[in-house]
């Protein structure tokens, strides 16, 4: 198999879903965002972006708190350490087989 | 190998990972911190002359020090305020709360650009040292006002993407100076720097304020069952 072929086999399936992809991103430059953050940064509707962050906090790739801010409830998210090494890997893979 | 992976490329990657740059920058606060700052040290050089001759604040460096921490820190604090006060009451309500996350900076570019700094201040020093009078009064007028706009403009280019009128501003910002710098050649640079950040600083406030009001006028704030 082509040495290119075989290292985009082997990137992460996570988070090479392209919406998945840019929350990651989006996620690894910050320390922690809300969701409305993600909802405005990402233009995706609210029910495909849960569903996003539900598989990524199965991978353990993303950290989700529920808070209050004031008397509104308030979703924190944040990368967890293995969230930021997979997309670091991730990247590298990347920009091996590019 | 042709085969397309969308959303994949690294220039995309590479866009998302510098959003939130631009947006700590989507209500202006950041512009009108910079305004505050020019305008701060524009009170802080018309004060300082007017001071009492014999007191304390004209004991050289420490009483430099002195009047800056009476007047500059003051406000550059109540800037720093003000943007925190619009990010809680307004940014964060419509488009989200983001926390930038704290990266030690490697200490070589700091290092070379302080040297760089250095060196372009001694060059300076000495090229007006040594000028003839008309340069020595026009080089250190020329450079200000090059460091003035070319700050406003790299900022906005970075953090502005989707505002094009601030090119306009950049160069509104360029021709003012320009033209006062040729009214007015038979002033000390101290007096011709004055109104110089004065103008600047106005600049700076105005075009954040614009940027908030076009920022508030665009995004209103979701419904409370948002999440």
């Amino acid at each position: 198999m082509n040495k290119q072929v075989r290292t985009f086999s082997e990137v992460d399936r996570v988070i090479h879903e392209p919406g998945r992809l840019m929350i990651v991103a989006l996620l690894f430059a910050v320390e922690r965002v809300d969701f409305l953050y993600l909802l405005h940064e990402t233009e995706m509707n609210k029910g495909t972006l849960s569903s996003h962050l539900s598989r990524l906090e199965e991978a353990g790739y993303v950290e989700i708190a529920k808070t209050f801010r004031g008397k509104i409830p308030q979703t924190l998210l944040s990368l967890t350490d293995s969230g930021r090494q997979a997309f670091e890997q991730y990247r590298r893979k990347l920009k091996g087989a590019l | 190998m042709t085969e397309q992976i969308p959303g994949a490329t690294k220039d995309r990657v590479t866009d998302y990972l510098m959003r939130h740059k631009r947006y700590d920058n989507i209500d202006g606060t950041t512009e009108m911190f910079f305004g505050m700052m020019y305008l701060a040290f524009a009170i802080n050089s018309y004060v300082s002359p007017v001071l009492a001759k014999n007191s304390f604040f004209h004991l050289g460096f420490a009483g430099m020090l002195l009047v800056m921490s009476g007047i500059v820190i003051p406000v550059l604090c109540l800037g720093a305020w003000g943007g925190k006060v619009v990010k809680k009451h307004i940014t964060w309500p419509r488009t989200g709360y983001m926390a930038p996350r704290k990266v030690t900076q490697p200490i070589a570019p700091l290092i070379l650009f302080m040297l760089g700094t250095a060196v372009a201040a001694a060059g300076l020093f000495f090229v007006v040292r040594y000028a003839r009078p008309h340069n020595a009064v026009m080089l250190p007028r020329i450079m200000g006002i090059a460091a003035f706009v070319a700050t406003y403009a790299f900022l906005v280019s970075r953090l502005s993407k989707e505002h094009p009128w601030k090119r306009f501003v950049a160069l509104f910002l360029a021709d003012s100076l320009v033209v006062y710098a040729i009214a007015r050649p038979g002033v000390s640079n101290a007096e011709f720097f004055q109104p110089v950040m004065i103008f600047t600083g106005l600049v700076w406030l105005a075009s954040g304020g614009i940027t908030l009001y076009l920022y508030i006028r665009r995004a209103q704030p979701p419904a409370l069952e948002s999440e």
